[in-house]
């Protein structure tokens, strides 16, 4: 009889363990789905905001002899012609890219800003970038937008990228 | 004999339904499970509704300017963007009822940033009872193009979907 | 006194096992009754979820897709079969176990009656009236077959300027005459009034339920505007054409090629009429805004401008008349879409001389 009751009772606590072995994996499961859910949210929302950016920067009309911001690049690239005032065509673009972002991006937002002339930081033209706190591990996108010249003559490849982390 | 009968008669019952229990239990688990992935699944639903919106509101013909603009930027005409923020509202019916079917329970801001002296917030469109307390924000450069000056505005449309 | 004994202890026995069978049994049932209630709750709102998810990613679709004019968007394979209707003036698709039918309350999408069960195409076109109203989209199946009458030079030309990957096919009466159906779901034969007289009554029995005519007169100076008419066969023996029934208008009209490719598209008077008056509902809203916009922009030139005449009463007064033939469109009894297509060019004239004055532009 004892020993009828003992192996009823180890049947039971069998029973328990499985059943909250079966409940702790479900529980690990659903976490994780959770998790890619969020970051596919972050991707949305911030896709749009990223490749459209360079392409409106680079038309935006300044104050400086109603030239827009590709035409003061070009010319802070190749030219150096454009005086806007007591500033040069590259101090100029340096302003109003610099006003542009920071009212675009808010604290939180995690980029990089550069003009590249072939593949190299262009002279004269600020990197902007907000990495504090830095978080840009491999999630990173890029979004490069070619700064097209309108004369006739090759002078080479200007390039603006926006670099995003999240 | 009788004593012996009953205890063991106690244990069967006790152990069925202590197993019912922890089946149930399970089941409720699940279920509950179940449907936080269901409103998981709604609110990236919404997201997706947020950029189909965004797009709907950058592709809007009726806005955009009369000038080409070369890197293909989205360009939205100063007076053609005036006059709709002036039509989408619930005192014209017709034209309101119009944009909700697009729109649906958000707000279209375009706020026009730099050059400073064109700076200015115009409301797109905005459904008339938003009390609700989820939204989802998404935003979207574009072009501002005043065609009497021919400046172009640099400027983010927000869009914000409630739910 | 042992007997007696064995006797009660048996029978508790007895007792015993049949009290726990029905414990068994009843704990069983009602388990397995939750079981069922859980399972039919979780199916209802999957299958809910499911057709949300479609209502809602065909919307984000059309969206995205409206975005790129002038191109051919393949959309894969859509298993599942969707109807096209105008019920009650409002055009709905109907998805298959689908409890309510959605509403394409703003999209401006031309399809025929049914697609599905086959390889989906997408081809968007900009629609202008002449500033720009809205791109329209344009949705057809590898299953629907799009024939044009090649010796009609006017046909022919529709048929290059057709959208490339829905299936299409430019041939001469003879070879329309002898088809036979070859698992196509639809047949919309592009014809002009010779042809369709040479075709109607000499169609093989076998494909009568699938065809439609998409009449139009090819003899006319210009194709634009015009009027499309719609033919199909009845669908009770004897299975004649249904081109003669008294009180019956088969034609609708169009006023420029973008509105003619959806006649050719939708196959179906209804449907393509329901789309339309979305279209002049629309051009009533868009004309709205440009005059606005003239209005605004009217103060900001001095009175000795000549942007200023553009402006001004003359160019407002055509919208205005514009918009009331938008929305008397379809309408039987007059041809307000003559005066409608007219109103278009004048404005088109009137923006042509705004930009060799160079002033601010209506489009």
């Amino acid at each position: 009889m004892k020993k009828n009751a003992q192996i009823e009772i180890a049947g039971l606590i069998i029973i328990v363990v499985l059943v909250s072995l079966v409940l702790l994996f479900t529980l690990s499961i659903n976490i994780n789905k959770v998790k890619n859910v969020v970051s596919e949210q972050k991707t949305i929302r911030h896709t749009q905001l990223r490749e459209r950016f360079g392409p409106v920067l680079l038309e935006t009309t300044t104050d400086c002899s109603n030239k827009n911001v590709r035409e003061l690049l070009i010319d802070c690239a190749f030219i150096n012609q454009i005086q806007c005032g007591a500033l040069d065509s590259c101090a100029k673009a340096n302003q109003v890219m610099s006003t542009i972002t920071e009212k675009t991006f808010d604290d939180f937002y995690v980029f990089k800003l550069e003009v590249l002339k072939n593949d190299a930081q262009l002279n004269g033209i600020n990197v902007i970038e907000n990495t504090n706190p830095p978080r840009c591990g491999d999630e990173k996108y890029t979004e490069t937008q070619p700064a097209y010249t309108n004369i006739g003559s090759v002078y080479g490849n200007l390039v603006l990228v926006l670099t995003q982390c999240y | 004999m009788r004593k012996k009968g009953q205890i063991q008669n106690m244990e069967s019952i006790s152990v069925m339904i202590i197993i019912a229990i922890l089946i149930v239990l399970g089941i409720v688990f699940g279920f509950n499970q179940r449907t936080a992935d269901l409103k998981i699944q709604r609110t990236e639903i919404k997201e997706i509704d947020a950029t189909g919106i965004a797009l709907k509101a950058g592709g809007l013909k009726e806005i955009k300017c009369s000038s080409a603009v070369d890197s293909g930027a989205v360009c939205f005409d100063y007076y053609r963007l005036k006059a709709i923020s002036e039509i989408s509202i619930p005192d014209e019916p017709e034209y309101y009822e119009y944009y909700y079917g697009l729109f649906k329970k958000s707000q279209i801001t375009v706020n026009m940033i730099y050059p400073d002296a064109d700076a200015e917030t115009i409301t797109m469109y905005e459904y008339a009872d938003s009390t609700d307390q989820n939204v989802s924000t998404s935003y979207f450069p574009v072009i501002v193009y005043e065609p009497v000056t021919k400046k172009n505005v640099f400027s983010i449309m927000e869009i914000r979907v409630y739910s | 006194m042992k007997n007696e004994n064995n006797k009660s202890i048996s029978k508790k026995g007895q007792l015993e096992i049949s009290f726990n069978w029905i414990f068994i049994l009843l704990a069983g049932g009602a388990i397995l009754i939750f079981f069922i209630f859980v399972i039919t709750k979780e199916s209802d709102q999957s299958s809910d979820i499911t057709n949300y998810q479609i209502v809602k990613r065909m919307d984000s679709l059309l969206a995205a897709v409206e975005q790129n004019p002038l191109v051919m968007k393949d959309l894969g394979h859509l298993s599942s079969k969707i109807d096209f209707a105008c019920q009650d003036g409002l055009h709905v698709y109907a998805l298959k176990e689908g409890k309510n039918n959605p509403e394409l309350k703003t999209q401006l999408v031309f399809t025929p009656e049914s697609l599905g069960d086959a390889r989906l195409w997408a081809w968007t076109k900009d629609y202008g009236a002449p500033y720009p109203v809205s791109s329209l989209l344009y949705l057809s199946d590898s299953k629907t077959l799009y024939v044009f009458q090649k010796d009609s030079f006017v046909i022919t030309e529709l048929y290059e300027n057709f959208a490339d990957n829905f299936t299409k096919l430019n041939a001469e009466i003879s070879f329309i005459r002898n088809m036979k159906d070859t698992g196509i779901n639809k047949y919309i034969l592009v014809v002009s009034k010779l042809g369709y007289q040479a075709l109607r009554n000499n169609m093989g029995s076998s494909i009568r339920s699938k065809i439609t005519f998409v009449v139009i007169d090819d003899t006319n100076p210009s194709l634009y505007p015009g009027k499309v008419a719609f033919y199909k066969y009845r669908t009770a023996a004897p299975y004649s054409i249904d081109d003669n029934t008294p009180g019956v208008d088969y034609e609708s009209p169009y006023t420029s090629e973008e509105m003619l490719y959806g006649a050719i598209v939708t196959g179906d008077k209804s449907l393509y009429e329901c789309i339309i008056n979305k279209l002049m509902k629309k051009n009533v809203v868009v004309d709205r805004i440009n005059t606005m916009r003239l209005k605004a922009l009217e103060p900001k030139f001095s009175s000795l401008d000549i942007c200023r005449t553009f402006m001004g009463g003359y160019t407002i007064s055509v919208i205005q008349e514009k918009t009331t033939r938008a929305q008397g469109f379809i309408d039987d009894t007059n041809d307000w879409y003559i005066d409608f297509y007219d109103r278009v060019k004048e404005l088109e004239r009137t923006r042509n001389e705004m930009l060799r004055q160079g002033c601010p532009t209506l489009y």
